[in-house]
C-alpha cells in the first residue's frame, strides 16, 4: 500500500501487528499496518464493527502496545516505552473524544473541562475552560452535571475538554455514534471548525462514511489490514 | 518537588469541590462512624475504668498498699515520695479496749495525718467529730453501742487513755474477715506509747500510696522487684481476686465493643469504596489517556483520600467528644466518684483510628483503581488483583489493632479476623451456589429477585461477609453481655448470706442456736478446725519455696477446714475417686487449690491441726464460687471418730438491714452473743456486698451503653451496605417498570432481594456466633458451653428484619419513581 512517509509525520506506523490470546490460539486483530499522518491532516479510519478500528486508535495514541512493528507518535517511538513514558508523550499534546463521551458524572460541565488543565497545572485554567465552553456554545450550562445535559451537549463538553489544552493530535472514536442525525451534523461541524482553528491533526474512527469523507483522507480497515478507502469494499 | 506541591494544591482543590457536592459522603460517614465510635468507646471506657478503679482505691484507701508483718523500712516511703506519690503509714494490732467496765476486742490502728489517701472517712453524728489529735481516738460507730460510749467516755488502750474525737467508718471494706473486730483509730506516734506493741505481738504494718497511674505503676514495679517475703501487695487494679475476675470480663467486653466499632466502620468503608471504585477507575483511565503518569495519579488520589480521612476523623472525634460531654451528666448518676480522665488520649486514638481504618479498608479499592489501564476509556479491561496489596491492608489493620488493644492482642485478633473472613467467604460461595439452584427451580417474581442476587456475585459476597460480620459481632456482644449480667446477678441473688458467725465452741453451739431461733434465724452450723497443709504425698511443703504469692499466703495462715460427711450442695464436684483406695480418711480439695499445689486424686495430704499432724487421701476435687458469699472451704475433711480435733462451728445467714426500734439488728445480735456466748464473732459483710454490687452495677451500665451504641452503628453500616448495589438494582427496576411491571411486583422483587440477603447473612452469622460462644464460654468465661438454637432463629430473623427495614427505608423513594426519573438517577 503506497504511503506518504516524511520525517515530519505526526504519526507513523510501520508493519504493525496486534494479536490477542483467545482460548488456546492467538487471534490477529491487525496485520502489517502501515500509515503516516502529516501535521494538520484529518484522517478518517473506517471499517465494520469489530474490524479493529478502536484498537488501531489505541495503538496510535499509545494506550496499548503493538505485538510487533513500530509506532511513532509526535516523534517518539512508542514500542519500548513504559506506560508512564507513553503518558508523558500524550501529556498536553493529545486530546480524546469518545463515543460515550466519558465525562465524569460527579463533575459539572466546567469541572470536566477544567480537569486536564488542573491535572497539568496550566495557568488561568478557569478562564481557559470558560472560553472553551463558550466556543462550544454551552457557557450557560457550565454548572450542570452530565446527567442534566442532552447527548449532544455532553459531546460538546467532551469536545471542549479535548481542545482546551490545544493538543497537536486529536483522537476521536465514533464521536457521533450515540447521537441522532441532526445533532451528529452539528457535532461534526464543530469538530472540523475547532480542528481547523486549532491547526490540530485529527484521527477519526467512524463507520459513518459521509462523516469520514469530510476528512482530508480516508483509510479503511479490512481483515486487519489498512488500505485507502474504496466504497465498494464496505 | 514543585510538581508535588502543585499536586497537593490540585488534590486539595478537587477534594473541596467534591466535598461541597457531597460526593464522598458515604466514605466520610464510615470514617466519621469509626472515629466517633472509637473516641466514645475509649473515653467512656477510660472514664468507667478509672472511676471504678477510684472506687476500688477508695475501698483500699489508696492506689497501692504494701502490707507487712514487719515494720516497713523508711527507704520505701522516701522512694514513694521521690516519685511524687502521697504516702501514708498505718500500724494495726488486735487488742482489748476498756471503757468503764466494758471490755471489747478491737482492731487498733495508728494512722498518720494523710489517712486515708483515697476516699473519706464517714463521720456519724452520734459523737461530735473533731480532727484527730494526741490522746484522742476515732471509733467505729458500732463500738458506741457495744461499749456504751458517749461524748465524755474514755477508752483505755494499753497504758494510755483516749477521749473520743468522733465516730467514723472507713470505706476500707475489702477484707472484712480479717478485720472483724470494730476499729479504733489513734495517731500513729501514740500507738507505740500505748506499749501494746512488743515482741510477739501480731501487728500489721501498711504503707499506702496514691498518685497518678504512671507514678503508681512505677512504684509498684520497683516494689515487685524488691519484694520481701513478709510483704503482701494490694492494688486497686485488682482489689480482690474474685472481683478481678468479674472486672476482667467487663474489660473484655469494652475491648470487644471497640473492636466491633472498628470492624463495623471498616465494613462500611469496604462497601462504600466498592461503590466509588467504578467512578475512580473511570477517572483514572481518563487521566491516564490524557497523559497523567503513575506517580502523579497515586499522589492525587492518595491525597484526596487522606483529606477525606483527615476531615472525617476531625468531624468524628468532635462528635465523639461532644457525645462524651453529653453523656457525662448521666455517668455522674452511676459513678460516684466520677473520674474524668483527659480527653486527649481518646481524641488522638479516635483521630488516628479514622485515618487507619480508611486506609486499611479502602486500600484494595485504591490499588485496584490505580491499576486501571488507559485502554479502559475505549473498552473494558479485566484486572488481576495483586496479592501484595492484601499484605498492606493487613499491615495497616495490624497497626490499627495495636493502637486500640496493644501489641499483645494483635496476633490473635488478626488471626481470628482473617480466618473468620476466609470461612465467611467460603460459606458465602456455598450459599450463592444454593441460591443458584433455587433460582433454576423457581419462577415469576421470586426468580427475578434471586437472579438480582446472582447478577454481581462479587458484590453479593462482600455484602454477605459485611452483613454477616456485623450480625456476628452483634450476636457475640449480646451473648457476652447476657452472660456477664447473668453471672453478676446470680453471684449475689436476693437473700444472699450477709452475716457470718464464727468461733462457736462446741459447748456454746446450743446457746447460739437458741439465740438465732429467737431471731427467726436457722443457719446451719458447720464444724470446722483451723489448720495448715504441711505435706503433699509425704513431701513437706516449704513456704519459702513457693513462687506463687497466693500459695505462700495460703500456707502462712491457718485455714478454716470443714469437717463434713458430705460435700455441700453449692459445690460442684469436678472429679472424684470411684472407690476408696486406702484406709486413711478422705479430703475433698477445691480445684484451684489443687491446681496451685499440683494435687491429684488419690494423693495424700498432711495437715497440722492444732499441733497434731493427720493424713488424708484426696478423693474429690470441687469447684466453688468464691464470690457467692456461701460457706466455702479449700479443704473438707471426712469426720473420724477417734480423732479429737479442736472443733469450732461456723455459719452464715441473711440478716435484714432494716432497723428495728432504732437498733441495727446486726449490732443487737452482736451484743446478745457477746453477753451470752463470749468469744463468738458475728461478721456483717453488707458493706463489701454493697461495694461489689455497686461495681457490678457500674460495669453493667457501661456494658449496656456500649452495646446500644454499637447496635446503632451497625444499623448505619447496613444502610451503606445497600448503597453499593443501588445503581444496578435501580437499573433492573427501571427495565422491569419499562416492560410494564406493576409497583407491587417491583416492591416484592426489591424487598425479597433484601430479605434473602438478610437470611443468608443471618445463617452465616449464627454459625460463627455459635462457634465463638462455645469457645468464649469454655476458655474465657469458664462456664459450661451450650448449643443454643435460639442463636440461629434470632440471627436469621434479625438478619431478615434488619435488611427488610433497611431495604424499605433506603429504597422506598426509588420504588415509587417514574422510569424517567429513575433513568436520571442511573446515569449519574
Amino acid at each position: 500500500m503506497p504511503q506518504q512517509s516524511t520525517k515530519q509525520a505526526i504519526i507513523e506506523l510501520r508493519n504493525v501487528h496486534y494479536q490477542i490470546p483467545s482460548e488456546d490460539q492467538l487471534l490477529t486483530i491487525l496485520k502489517s499496518c502501515e500509515l503516516s499522518v502529516q501535521p494538520h491532516e484529518s484522517l478518517a479510519i473506517v471499517g465494520r464493527s469489530g474490524s479493529g478500528k478502536s484498537t488501531l486508535l489505541s495503538l496510535m495514541a499509545g494506550l496499548d502496545l503493538a505485538t510487533s512493528g513500530e509506532i511513532e507518535l509526535l516523534g517518539h517511538n512508542l514500542n519500548h516505552q513504559s506506560e508512564d513514558q507513553r503518558a508523558k508523550v500524550r501529556a498536553q499534546q493529545v486530546g480524546f473524544i469518545f463515543q460515550n463521551f466519558q465525562l465524569m458524572p460527579s463533575m459539572t460541565a466546567l469541572e470536566n473541562i477544567l480537569m486536564p488543565l488542573e491535572l497539568f497545572q496550566i495557568e488561568n485554567a478557569n478562564q481557559k475552560a470558560l472560553a472553551a465552553l463558550e466556543q462550544v456554545g454551552l457557557q450557560h450550562r457550565a454548572n450542570h452535571r452530565p446527567a442534566e445535559l442532552s447527548g449532544g451537549e455532553q459531546q460538546r463538553v467532551a469536545i471542549a475538554r479535548a481542545f482546551v489544552t490545544q493538543p497537536k493530535v486529536l483522537f476521536a472514536d465514533e464521536p457521533t455514534g450515540n447521537l441522532d442525525e441532526e445533532t451528529a451534523k452539528q457535532i461534526q461541524q464543530l469538530l472540523f471548525e475547532l480542528n481547523q482553528n486549532g491547526h490540530t491533526t485529527l484521527i477519526l474512527v467512524t463507520h459513518d462514511l459521509t462523516f469520514a469523507q469530510k476528512c482530508d483522507r480516508v483509510v479503511q480497515l479490512l481483515h486487519g489490514q489498512l488500505s485507502p478507502f474504496k466504497a465498494e469494499s464496505m | 518537588m514543585k510538581s508535588i506541591v502543585l499536586d497537593i494544591v490540585t488534590a486539595s482543590k478537587w477534594f473541596i469541590r467534591s466535598l461541597k457536592k457531597g460526593d464522598w459522603i458515604w466514605l466520610m460517614i464510615a470514617v466519621i462512624l469509626a472515629s466517633t465510635t472509637v473516641t466514645v468507646v475509649k473515653q467512656l471506657g477510660d472514664t468507667v475504668q478509672q472511676s471504678m478503679l477510684r472506687k476500688a482505691s477508695e475501698s483500699l484507701g489508696a492506689d497501692f498498699v504494701i502490707r507487712s508483718s514487719r515494720a516497713i523500712e523508711p527507704q520505701w516511703i522516701l522512694q514513694a515520695q521521690a516519685l511524687g506519690l502521697q504516702a501514708s503509714l498505718t500500724t494495726s494490732t488486735t487488742t482489748m479496749a476498756l471503757s468503764g467496765e466494758q471490755f471489747q476486742l478491737v482492731q487498733l490502728k495508728g494512722i498518720t495525718d494523710s489517712y486515708p489517701l483515697r476516699g473519706q472517712l464517714k463521720a456519724s453524728n452520734v459523737i461530735e467529730f473533731k480532727s484527730l489529735t494526741d490522746n484522742h481516738a476515732w471509733v467505729e460507730p458500732k463500738l458506741i453501742n457495744l461499749m456504751q460510749l458517749n461524748t465524755d467516755s474514755k477508752i483505755t488502750l494499753g497504758t494510755l487513755d483516749f477521749k473520743l474525737a468522733g465516730a467514723v467508718s472507713s470505706q476500707n471494706v475489702m477484707s472484712p474477715l480479717s478485720s472483724f473486730a470494730p476499729e479504733i483509730l489513734i495517731p500513729l506516734k501514740q500507738l507505740h506509747q500505748t506499749e501494746l506493741i512488743g515482741p510477739g505481738s501480731r501487728v500489721s504494718y501498711e504503707l499506702s500510696v496514691a498518685g497518678s497511674n504512671k507514678q503508681v505503676e512505677q512504684f509498684s514495679q520497683q516494689i515487685k522487684q524488691n519484694k520481701q517475703p513478709h510483704w503482701q501487695l494490694l492494688s486497686a487494679q485488682a482489689p480482690s481476686e474474685d472481683l478481678a475476675k468479674s472486672l476482667d470480663t467487663a474489660w473484655l467486653f469494652l475491648d470487644l465493643a471497640a473492636l466491633s466499632a472498628v470492624l463495623i466502620a471498616g465494613m462500611s468503608i469496604v462497601i462504600a469504596s466498592r461503590f466509588y471504585l467504578t467512578r475512580w477507575q473511570n477517572s483514572m483511565a481518563l487521566m491516564r489517556a490524557f497523559g497523567s503518569h503513575n506517580a502523579q495519579m497515586q499522589r492525587l488520589f492518595a491525597l484526596q483520600l487522606t483529606w477525606i480521612a483527615l476531615v472525617s476523623s476531625l468531624i468524628g472525634v468532635s462528635i465523639g467528644y461532644l457525645l462524651t460531654l453529653l453523656i457525662q451528666p448521666w455517668l455522674a448518676d452511676y459513678f460516684d466518684p466520677l473520674v474524668q480522665p483527659s480527653a486527649w488520649p481518646a481524641i488522638i486514638t479516635g483521630f488516628i483510628s479514622g485515618l487507619l481504618v480508611l486506609w486499611s479498608f479502602a486500600w484494595q479499592a485504591f490499588q485496584s483503581a490505580l491499576q486501571t489501564s488507559p485502554m479502559q476509556v475505549l473498552k473494558s479491561v479485566p484486572q488481576s488483583p495483586k496479592g501484595m496489596h492484601w499484605f498492606i491492608s493487613f499491615a495497616l489493620l495490624l497497626g490499627l489493632i495495636s493502637l486500640l488493644f496493644g501489641t499483645q492482642s494483635v496476633l490473635w485478633i488478626l488471626a481470628g479476623l482473617v480466618s473468620l473472613s476466609l470461612v465467611l467467604w467460603v460459606f458465602a460461595n456455598l450459599l450463592l451456589k444454593a441460591i443458584q439452584l433455587m433460582q433454576t427451580n423457581s419462577k415469576g417474581w421470586l426468580r427475578i429477585a434471586l437472579s438480582a442476587l446472582l447478577k454481581e456475585p462479587g458484590l453479593v459476597k462482600v455484602q454477605l461477609i459485611s452483613v454477616g460480620m456485623v450480625l456476628f459481632v452483634l450476636i457475640l456482644m449480646t451473648f457476652v453481655r447476657q452472660d456477664l449480667m447473668q453471672n453478676w446477678q446470680s453471684s449475689l441473688p436476693e437473700g444472699t448470706p450477709n452475716t457470718f458467725v464464727m468461733n462457736i465452741q462446741p459447748d456454746q453451739k446450743q446457746a447460739v442456736e437458741s439465740i438465732f431461733a429467737e431471731n427467726d434465724l436457722t443457719p446451719e452450723l458447720v464444724p470446722m478446725v483451723r489448720g495448715r497443709l504441711v505435706a503433699h504425698n509425704n513431701q513437706p511443703i516449704i513456704i519459702s519455696e513457693q513462687t506463687d504469692e497466693r500459695a505462700r499466703r495460703l500456707l502462712e495462715r491457718e485455714a478454716n477446714i470443714a469437717i463434713l460427711e458430705s460435700i455441700p450442695e453449692h459445690n460442684i464436684i469436678v472429679n472424684q475417686l470411684e472407690t476408696r483406695s486406702s484406709d486413711i480418711p478422705s479430703v475433698s480439695v477445691e480445684i484451684a487449690m489443687a491446681q496451685r499445689f499440683n494435687i491429684q486424686l488419690g494423693d495424700t495430704l498432711s495437715f497440722n491441726l492444732s499441733g497434731q499432724t493427720y493424713q488424708y487421701q484426696v478423693n474429690s476435687l470441687r469447684k466453688v464460687e468464691w464470690q457467692s458469699f456461701q460457706l466455702n472451704f479449700f479443704f473438707i475433711l471426712e469426720p473420724v471418730e477417734n480423732r479429737l480435733l479442736p472443733i469450732s462451728y461456723l455459719g452464715n445467714f441473711h440478716l435484714s438491714n432494716q432497723y428495728q426500734s432504732n437498733v441495727n439488728p446486726s449490732t443487737q445480735l452482736t451484743q446478745t452473743l457477746a453477753q451470752t456466748t463470749p468469744g463468738v464473732l458475728l461478721i456483717n459483710v453488707n458493706a463489701i456486698m454493697q461495694q461489689i454490687q455497686d461495681i457490678m452495677d457500674q460495669a453493667s451500665w457501661a456494658v449496656s451503653g456500649l452495646y446500644v451504641f454499637t447496635l446503632l452503628a451497625s444499623i448505619g453500616v447496613l444502610f451503606t451496605a445497600t448503597l453499593a448495589s443501588q445503581q444496578s438494582r435501580i437499573q433492573s427496576w427501571l427495565l422491569l417498570r419499562t416492560l410494564g411491571a406493576t409497583n407491587q411486583t417491583i416492591i416484592k422483587i426489591g424487598l425479597t432481594e433484601f430479605v434473602l440477603l438478610g437470611a443468608v447473612a443471618g445463617i452465616l452469622a449464627a454459625s460463627f456466633a455459635q462457634i465463638a460462644s462455645l469457645l468464649i464460654s469454655h476458655f474465657l468465661l469458664k462456664t459450661e458451653p451450650q448449643i443454643d438454637p435460639s442463636i440461629w432463629i434470632s440471627s436469621i430473623l434479625a438478619g431478615m428484619l434488619l435488611l427488610f427495614i433497611t431495604g424499605l427505608t433506603t429504597q422506598w423513594r426509588y420504588l415509587n419513581k417514574s422510569p424517567r426519573s429513575l433513568k436520571t438517577y442511573t446515569s449519574q
